[in-house]
């Protein structure tokens, strides 16, 4: 009897396991809605630039120009050109899963900010982590050990990609001052960051949402 | 050897290993200590908030698709797409809600980066630091040999004093929250003054 009660008993252990898998599930659902959410709103914005290219073929340049203008300065045109990557990568023995976040073999938020603000401090046109978009506005932050850039999760290694003029973007990473707890960090061999000079970069259209309902404009 | 001599030495040692202990408390304080501890439903609630403001923006954009598909409405669609990237682009000056903050002392360049970061992603709408709007074409920010920072050119010094167009309650509380930025920031930069006001208008250029 005291047996049967024993085994009918869900442990702590079970709790705690359905408890995990209840959350990644629901994680789960999020990201898969992020994922069609934000392909659903780079192919409207893909399908408005049509409609409005057939609109200028009417007769309608100046307003148009103006606004491929300011589509330009969003990030909201995809840029090719030439420029580099940053590859920044964890220590090949830190595991991101269940790692302390304090952990020195583990790539920070904060690294990839200090690169990408490196990149903009270096005039860069258009800058991208892991295929994300930078605009002004986008953050970059962790949850756990999780860094999200423009609130979407991503992986390492992280790829901050930039075009812009090579020579001053690498003259920029090549100064350790910049970036001293990244190189110190590389130095004991704790992470690892790889700059790679490309003839062709190619940096996707922003594909988040741009909030503007507090703002109005100075008539 | 005199017990007056052995005592000095032991507390020279002591003191010696409490220095090198404080000196490694500090170092960890740099780049391990700049991003939050978050946890489990801070990270479900940025998912949701993130796919609300997804799914608003797929909306206006399919709106915006339709009027430009209807022969009459395509100009004016055109018209308030313009008007809506004018607000964001740093184009033209603006006006809205909000708040400044102004810190007073010494502020290192990725503290000043970590603390924008903190407002784009509690849902600043427009930023201003010292006058200068960060928009995609502001250079970013830079340490000159002495310290001082560098923002799209121009040398900013102590106060710095950040304005900021957004829903202030929200983007406050989560800055001021235990563990948040303005705690990581004070453990930092020891001495620096930091005072706030909420303020119905803020202008931007």
């Amino acid at each position: 009897m005291s047996w049967q009660f024993a085994s009918d008993a869900p442990s702590d252990s079970n709790f705690l396991a359905d408890e995990i898998s209840a959350r990644e599930n629901l994680i789960k659902g999020f990201l898969d809605e992020q994922t069609y959410l934000q392909s659903r709103i780079v192919f409207l914005r893909k399908e408005i630039e049509r409609e409005q290219d057939l609109i200028k073929s009417q007769g309608t340049e100046s307003s148009l120009t103006e606004l491929e203008k300011l589509k330009r300065i969003l990030g909201l045109s995809e840029i090719t050109g030439k420029g580099l990557e940053v590859t920044l990568n964890d220590s090949p023995i830190a595991v991101r899963q269940g790692e302390d976040i304090s952990s020195k073999g583990l790539i920070q938020a904060a690294d990839i900010r200090d690169v990408v603000n490196l990149m903009n401090a270096a005039s860069a046109d258009a800058i991208s982590v892991n295929g994300q978009r930078i605009i002004a506005s986008s953050p970059i932050s962790s949850v756990g050990t999780t860094i999200l850039v423009n609130n979407s999760y991503i992986s390492p290694p992280f790829v901050v990609s930039a075009i812009g003029d090579p020579e001053i973007m690498i003259q920029r990473l090549s100064n350790r001052a910049a970036l001293p707890e990244l190189y110190k960090r590389v130095q004991e061999s704790k992470v690892s960051m790889k700059v790679s000079l490309r003839e062709w970069v190619r940096i996707p259209i922003y594909n988040g949402d741009l909030k503007y309902n507090y703002i109005n404009l100075v008539e | 050897m005199d017990p007056r001599k052995i005592y000095i030495l032991v507390v020279a040692i002591l003191l010696g290993i409490f220095v090198v202990a404080q000196n490694k408390s500090f170092n960890k304080l740099d780049v391990l200590s700049r991003d939050g501890k978050s946890n489990v439903f801070q990270e479900i609630q940025i998912l949701k908030e993130k796919n609300l403001s997804l799914k608003s923006e797929m909306d206006d954009l399919e709106a915006n698709l339709k009027l430009l598909t209807s022969q009459g409405d395509a100009l004016k669609a055109i018209d308030d797409e313009i008007k809506r990237y004018t607000k964001i682009s740093g184009q033209s000056p603006i006006f809205g809600p909000g708040f400044y903050i102004k810190f007073e002392g010494k502020i290192t360049t990725p503290w000043l980066v970590d603390f924008i970061n903190e407002l784009w992603s509690t849902g600043a709408q427009a930023v201003a630091v010292n006058g200068i709007r960060i928009t995609n074409e502001t250079v970013g920010f830079d340490s000159l040999p002495q310290g001082q920072v560098l923002l799209n050119g121009s040398i900013l010094s102590s106060p710095f004093v950040i304005e900021v167009i957004g829903e202030s309650s929200t983007i406050l509380g989560n800055i001021e929250v235990g563990g948040g930025i303005l705690q990581r920031m004070k453990a930092a930069l020891p001495g620096m003054k930091v005072s706030y006001e909420r303020k119905d208008i803020i202008q931007m250029q």
